[in-house]
């Protein structure tokens, strides 16, 4: 259970009007941890550091649940669904570009949050690309996350968020094997999201054996004159050495040759 | 069901956190899998033809890189027929811990390879509060035939104290570290993967430091990897395609390697003990040197 004073202010007060004093001998007596100014985790039974009463997405809901849309995303997000067996020391959060939030990283507790400002033109458009996820077993805390679907598409957003190209192909490959994904619903995401999305998201679409869902798009995604990157991040530095472009979308291949078919092959695709 | 197994305090998990740099789930869900290791030893899984492999068998050779959520075993064709009652052997029940794989499923046509998945897991003996995804892990089982005979190691798990696993001279059968090794150049040459890359390099140079329970010989090494190759190209012809011949994987293997940044930054290893890309990079130049320096049986 958490506890922000701001937004709990009037049940606080009944319990005594000076609250404060009450938080800070909790807080003493370890049956809380403060988490940020006025936002505290209730210690569960039998934990005595912070780290042992609260994941992070918990804190992460806490930090952010008045500021705004919020959404765990990229590779906490690609960790949450399975879709990858590294870890992460940072946690990603995306919040509107326009947020209030006068700071791009976060301090939870010794864990490092990252905010990521997405344009208006890049937040989910559909509702359903937004998931409100049970945190804990049993409990009322719940935290906003990336939906699988929206999550594939963000790894070819920002591939340098989600641990590099790799780790993306390989989630899209592991999403595919196990018939993880709405795999219509990854296009019609990627395609709102604009033409350099929707082409990186093409490609993959193609190569791992949904070419009919982007056919009859193909033709207008070549038409476009802009020299798209498959992966945005340039991760390999090859965007100078003149890399070969896909003929079916246009898309520059600034990866390794053949490393999609390897990664993709690694994840039992091909 | 075995009641002599104690387990790391909270505390000491959360310590334990802190000195590794592993976040204290992760550390959680690694007890946890350790714990299956021993339950599997335990039900005559483990002999010289079916073995622990993957990054868990190198970190018994002491590697400290670290995976989060998959555990590999490899056993040889005649060892075992795979099917569904594989998941069966991952059950694990003790007063403080519940094991309970949900299935096993072929993770291609010829079901060489089969994953034991999702491993759910209670964990009584922690009150460390973990979300559903926290509480599971796989495991990848091959059926894709050694072609060494593995070898016995002691368990190691000096990051997680306080855990203590019954018998102290616990042993358990590992790939042997040429097979490791021919399986994570043919990873690199064949997938591109960095993870194999940083392994391959980490072998070599432990293989030659006298503080290591293992060498390295070039020669077998050669050989092993040509039986690997030829067991591949059966399998997956086309992903390896390009390599018809260990001298042509040797070939990739000697190029310099263009790596992903991010991905690199990503790898995980236990802290203060991350090795440089200079220092992989020129260790992996080495094992080059040292194969084209070996003839093929």
């Amino acid at each position: 259970m958490t506890l922000a004073v701001d937004a709990d202010r009037s049940w606080l007060r009944q319990l005594t009007p000076n609250f404060a004093q009450l938080l800070d001998d909790m807080e003493g007596n370890q049956s809380l941890y403060r988490v940020q100014r006025g936002r505290y985790v209730v210690a569960p039974r039998a934990t005595s550091r912070l780290d042992q009463a609260a994941p992070v997405e918990l804190l992460v809901d806490l930090a952010l649940r008045d500021q705004g849309d919020y959404y765990l995303g990229f590779l906490t997000a690609l960790i949450a669904h399975g879709l990858t067996d590294l870890h992460g020391h940072v946690t990603y959060a995306a919040i509107h570009r326009d947020s209030t939030l006068g700071t791009s990283a976060l301090n939870l507790g010794g864990r490092s949050i990252k905010l990521v400002r997405l344009a208006p033109s890049r937040w989910p458009h559909d509702l359903r690309e937004r998931e409100r996820q049970r945190i804990l077993p049993r409990t009322q805390e719940f935290a906003w996350r990336s939906s699988l679907e929206r999550t594939l598409v963000d790894g070819v957003l920002r591939p340098d968020l989600c641990a590099g190209i790799e780790t993306v192909v390989g989630a899209w490959a592991k999403a595919q094997r196990a018939r993880l994904a709405d795999w219509a619903a990854v296009w019609k995401s990627a395609q709102a999201c604009g033409n350099s999305v929707a082409r990186r998201a093409a490609y993959l679409l193609c190569e791992i054996g949904q070419e009919a869902l982007v056919a009859d798009d193909l033709p207008a995604l070549r038409k476009t004159r802009a020299r798209v990157l498959l992966d945005r991040s340039d991760g390999f530095g090859l965007n100078d050495q003149h890399p070969p472009r896909d003929p079916r979308t246009g898309l520059v291949l600034n990866v390794p040759a053949g490393a999609v078919s390897g990664w993709l092959a690694a994840g039992g695709i091909g | 069901m075995s009641d002599d197994i104690a387990y790391p305090s909270d505390d000491q998990l959360s310590d334990a956190a802190a000195d590794t740099g592993i976040p204290i789930d992760v550390l959680i869900r690694d007890t946890v899998r350790l714990v299956e290791i021993r339950n599997l030893l335990a039900r005559g899984f483990f002999a010289s033809d079916s073995v622990l492999a993957g990054s868990m068998a190198l970190r018994g050779f002491g590697s400290p890189r670290f995976t989060i959520a998959d555990a590999d075993f490899s056993t040889s064709t005649e060892k075992a027929t795979p099917d569904s009652s594989l998941a069966d052997l991952f059950r694990y029940q003790d007063t403080w811990l519940d094991i309970v794989p949900e299935g096993a499923y072929p993770n291609d046509e010829r079901a060489t390879l089969m994953k034991v998945q999702p491993i759910r897991f209670d964990p009584a003996f922690s009150a460390v509060q973990l979300t559903p995804g926290q509480l599971r892990f796989h495991a990848d089982v091959s059926f894709r035939g050694l072609v060494k005979p593995g070898i016995e190691l002691p368990l190691v798990h000096e990051h997680l104290p306080g855990l203590r696993l019954g018998d102290e001279s616990l042993a358990v059968w590992v790939m042997d570290p040429a097979e490791t090794m021919a399986e994570k150049i043919l990873g690199w040459c064949a997938h591109g993967s960095v993870k194999h890359y940083v392994d391959v390099a980490w072998i070599a140079t432990a293989s030659d430091m006298p503080e290591f329970s293992f060498s390295i010989n070039y020669q077998e090494l050669r050989n092993t990897l040509g039986d690997k190759l030829d067991l591949m190209r059966q399998l997956q012809p086309g992903i390896y395609a390009d390599l018809p011949s260990v001298d042509a994987v040797v070939g990739v293997l000697g190029k310099p390697p263009i790596l992903d940044q991010s991905q690199w930054g990503r790898l995980a290893f236990l802290k203060g003990r991350e090795p440089s890309q200079v220092a992989v990079i020129e260790a992996v130049s080495q094992v080059t040197r040292r194969l084209r320096r070996t003839q093929l049986r």
